[in-house]
């Protein structure tokens, strides 16, 4: 094919602001019949929809005619939308040339779509504003474009002006994505180069891996290699998405499309890495790949112990489809058998374990989230890698603690920097510089503890720069801290499912707010219930949950019995999705209440 | 009369009332001045559609009970028609029970002398409380000079089987108010007592001022003690505790009230009523046309109905056992009815209840300790 034909973009945009319906008018334009009108296409899993983030890119080839008649390929490339991905967004940014800002001309400028804007001026991508619900009476083109101007500091005068909804506008912006996305450059003679910038399960050709060619060919029958890793695979099918896969003979460099090689494990596939010819390799990787490194680290433990080999097969279905879901087998005193998975965040870690309970309908219980901490011993000098406070030696043991810290880059507004400042300095934030790019616009850079940032750092954030804000990070090797794992007792018993790590000076605050929520969720027991937490046998915190003493139903109005034992059935199903710690039942919601910290002050 | 013959209770609710208290979810309707004509030709007629079944079962029927509502919006004449149509229908045990409930502000001697005539051997007075503040709070129409004389008047009437209605717990009582009116009652001599912890049911006028701020339930401990208080009280009164909620002279225990907690067949006849008869309970629609409608047309106006089996029959039945504090769980009963042992079945549960000191097994039966009876849902889940 022609790259001179070819335009690879992305569409960013703001959740609701019209990016799937836009993509709708896209594929109806290139001749693709939707069978449900309102469902959208692109947008595949519930949980997306409901928590208005994409986690799956999904590429889609559209052919249109072109100015001059001649037929003209636009791949759309889809992008995820959060924090936690933001560097899976980066890699499909980086697949292409150009990228559709569209704004809601009802709404404004949303914060998301400034941090996703800026992602893709960084990779040099042209940028084409698309001003999109133009049709609805309270829509505001100029004030849309002034925000535009000022938010985001581009010229807006010559926005693209549609309605995704009813088609207005639509084929003047295909018209201008063919002028103004630069054709893709690259050589097909030269050795390939191609980027992975996702990758799927399929049952029948294993892991099929979205691809972006730079340079070069790749077809059915060549030996390929994962740079990254230095495997090695054979292609037998090339193609590229319409609505379903359309097997085809090569790709060129230019093309988006996949290949399938028979890859049965599906973490062998790094999104970010680039994959070249065996025979004829390319001296060169494409920048900035990161290894998948999971950073959050949690127990989940099925409520029902008969349900361990049903949790394990649900992992294992999961994981198919996410190389940065990991997992083995963990046993905690408190909560039976259990796994300890791997997340890339939080988000990822409640994306996850909600997925379990809706969609393979897992009763889990998740133990407060950590990192993976370095642990040296006293006298031997061995090193211990904790990714959870269980595998931490007894108190006595420790040399000292060391944890991970990332090299974060925060952009803000810049009458937020002292709010933000006061913030990281409570994470122990280390600031290491501060530049403004533009006035109205600083970035900070601090290496701060993973520990800090993987609980709600971000939401705080959020809410301290009205949404602004943004955060990026890279992992920047282990720092010493005085740091000591805390144990949660109930009735004098240890709940090891409960220990969590904290920094010495916070631990006091940090474990009596703890137990207060858990307090509020531990419904009151035939006994008196105390919560403790200590450190190495040190009482630093305790609450106490007074003992039930009255629990019965006065009155059985006219006979009613069948009222009167669905009444008692009810209490006793709540019962049963709690855990049992002794004698006392704790319900799920009390280990969900101690992942996130409530406030700063 | 054979010795097979099993006793039946039957339950007429007339959902009539004045105006509707402020703590009440039950069906009734406001404004009331009595009970239209066809309301009580209905619940004749859904009666006789019960009355063949009835007596292929070899019945008697052991009580009769009018609640409500108010059924003492009732006319005499209306009240006798139904006494005379249940006995018409089947045999009725020499020394049936026969109850009304009815409210102070609609009651006086020459009603409930007409009532007495009519058939009843036995009045429930609606009092809830003596103390003129807490009935303002719920919304009854009646002062504690009106429930005195009201009970008064009962006696005059020539009612030689009295009980009074009280509740406790209420938003906003004064510390030993709810006492002091229990023992008021006390003082009356009553022949029984049902003093209820009132229950906040969802519905009510009284859920929503609590959600919405006007009025604070009291807590728990305060709760526990007034109720550990009226509960000394009547024993030393020589009131016998026999259900969690009611308290009687010897010999003097509602028969209706204990067919429920000792599984004997009940027939709920009107709206929104329920029944239970050879294992199957039911709740009849709420909706007043549809109810009349259907009992027009000839059929039974279920708008639920379960059959209990198995282990779901046998932990009903001891759920309900285990609220008589003394009766409890009578092991040789349960044999008769269900062909095991209790002890057997329940073994885990009983041992679990005893080692938590909820329940005393003893040679014969299983009975709630104190702390049992405080926290009895407890008891009751561990069956269920």
């Amino acid at each position: 094919m022609n790259p001179k034909s070819i335009r690879n973009f992305c569409i960013i945009a703001h959740i609701d602001h019209g990016k799937s319906t836009l993509a709708d008018r896209f594929l109806e334009r290139a001749g693709f019949i939707l069978k449900n009108k309102g469902d959208q296409v692109l947008d595949q899993m519930d949980l997306e929809k409901e928590r208005g983030i994409t986690i799956k890119a999904h590429p889609i080839r559209l052919t249109y005619t072109g100015r001059d008649g001649s037929p003209v390929v636009f791949n759309l490339i889809d992008t995820p939308g959060h924090v936690d991905f933001t560097y899976e967004v980066s890699r499909s940014i980086a697949a292409c040339e150009g990228a559709v800002l569209v704004v809601d001309a009802t709404q404004g400028v949303e914060a998301q779509t400034v941090a996703n804007t800026y992602l893709a001026l960084n990779h040099n991508l042209a940028i084409i504003t698309a001003i999109n619900k133009i049709d609805l009476p309270n829509a505001d083109v100029d004030e849309t474009k002034r925000e535009i101007e000022e938010i985001i500091g581009f010229d807006a005068s010559d926005a693209s002006l549609v309605s995704a909804k009813t088609g207005l506008g639509v084929d003047e912006l295909l018209r201008v994505i063919e002028d103004r996305v630069p054709r893709p450059s690259g050589d097909a003679d030269a050795a390939l180069k191609c980027l992975v910038f996702d990758s799927h399960f399929d049952t029948y050709k294993g892991v099929v891996v979205h691809i972006r060619v730079f340079e070069g060919t790749i077809q059915k029958g060549d030996r390929v290699r994962f740079m990254a890793t230095g495997n090695e695979f054979d292609v037998v099918e090339v193609g590229y998405f319409e609505l379903t896969p359309v097997v085809t003979d090569v790709l060129a460099a230019g093309e988006v499309g996949y290949f399938a090689a028979v890859i049965r494990v599906p973490a062998e596939v790094h999104i970010g890495d680039t994959v070249t010819s065996a025979l004829r390799p390319t001296t060169q990787p494409i920048p900035g790949y990161r290894p998948v490194l999971p950073m959050v680290f949690a127990g989940l433990y099925p409520i029902d112990a008969n349900d361990y080999d049903g949790l394990k097969s649900s992992l294992q279905r999961l994981q198919l489809n996410d190389a940065s879901l990991t997992f083995e087998p963990e046993s905690s005193g408190a909560l039976g058998f259990g796994f300890r998975c791997g997340f890339s965040g939080l988000l990822h870690l409640e994306v996850i374990t909600e997925r379990l309970r809706r969609e393979y309908s897992q009763d889990i219980i998740v133990t407060v989230p950590n990192v993976r901490y370095r642990v040296i011993r006293r006298n031997t000098g061995e090193e211990v890698l904790a990714d959870s406070p269980s595998k931490f030696p007894p108190l006595g043991e420790i040399e000292r603690i060391e944890e991970p810290f990332v090299k974060a880059e925060i952009v803000v507004p810049h009458d937020a920097i002292g709010d933000v400042m006061e913030l990281t300095n409570k994470r122990r934030g280390i600031y290491i510089n501060m530049s403004y790019p533009e006035s109205r616009r600083a970035v900070l850079e601090y290496e701060l503890p993973l520990s800090e940032i993987i609980t709600d750092f971000f939401d705080r954030l959020k809410s301290i720069t009205k949404g602004y804000g943004t955060l990026d990070y890279v992992l920047a090797g282990y720092r010493e801290e005085r740091l000591a794992k805390v144990d949660v007792l109930v009735n004098g018993t240890p709940v090891d499912a409960l220990s969590f790590i904290a920094h010495e000076d916070e631990v006091q605050h940090i474990a009596r707010s703890m137990l207060q929520r858990l307090r509020k969720y531990v419904p009151r027991q035939m006994y008196e219930v105390a919560l403790q937490a200590a450190i190495g046998g040190k009482i630093v915190a305790r609450e106490n949950i007074v003992q039930l003493r009255k629990d019965v139903l006065a009155k059985c109005y006219g006979g009613d019995v069948t009222r009167k034992r669905k009444l008692l059935e009810k209490q006793k199903e709540g019962k049963k999705k709690m855990k049992q710690i002794g004698k006392v039942s704790i319900p799920q919601e009390a280990f969900l209440s101690i992942l996130k910290r409530e406030s700063d002050d | 009369m054979s010795r097979t013959t099993r006793p039946v209770g039957v339950y007429f609710h007339i959902p009539f009332c004045r105006r509707r208290c402020s703590y009440c979810d039950f069906l009734s309707t406001g404004g009331a001045t009595g009970v239209p004509d066809q309301y009580v030709d209905a619940l004749l007629s859904e009666w006789s559609l019960w009355v063949d079944a009835l007596r292929g079962l070899d019945t008697a029927v052991r009580s009769i009970y009018v609640g409500g509502g108010t059924p003492s919006l009732l006319a005499p004449l209306q009240l006798r028609r139904l006494i005379d149509g249940v006995r018409s229908g089947l045999p009725a045990m020499t020394d049936c029970e026969i109850t009304m409930e009815g409210n102070p502000d609609s009651l006086d001697v020459s009603s409930m002398r007409a009532y007495a005539d009519a058939g009843i051997n036995r009045l429930s007075v609606g009092i809830q409380s003596f103390s003129d503040r807490s009935l303002i709070r719920l919304g009854r129409l009646h002062d504690a000079a009106g429930a005195e004389r009201a009970f008064l008047q009962a006696r005059e009437a020539g009612l030689r089987n009295l009980s009074l209605d009280l509740m406790y717990g209420l938003p906003g009582s004064r510390p030993g108010e709810e006492i002091a009116s229990l023992r008021h009652a006390v003082e009356l001599s009553p022949e029984h007592i049902s003093w209820y912890n009132l229950t906040l049911s969802a519905g009510s006028q009284l859920a929503k001022s609590i959600a919405e701020g006007h009025k604070v339930m009291p807590d728990d401990d305060t709760v526990l003690a007034t109720m550990r208080e009226g509960w000394s009280l009547l024993a030393a009164s020589g009131f016998e505790h026999y259900e969690i909620s009611n308290f009687a002279r010897p010999g003097f225990a509602s028969q209706h009230n204990l067919g429920y907690w000792l599984f004997t067949d009940y027939v709920g006849l009107g709206l929104g009523a329920s029944g239970f008869v050879s294992g199957r309970r039911w709740t009849n629609v709420s909706d007043m046309t549809a109810y009349l409608a259907v009992v027009h047309g000839g059929a039974l106006p279920f708008d639920s109905e379960e059959r209990l089996d198995g282990r779901l029959r046998e932990g009903e039945y001891v759920m309900l056992r285990m609220r008589l504090p003394s009766a409890g769980l009578d092991f040789a009963a349960f044999s008769s009815l269900f062909r095991e042992d209790a002890r057997d079945i329940f073994r885990d549960a009983l041992v679990q209840l005893a080692d938590d000191e909820l329940i005393t097994v003893l040679e014969d039966r299983a009975v709630c300790t104190q702390k049992g009876l405080e926290l009895n849902n407890l008891v009751a889940g561990a069956f269920i």
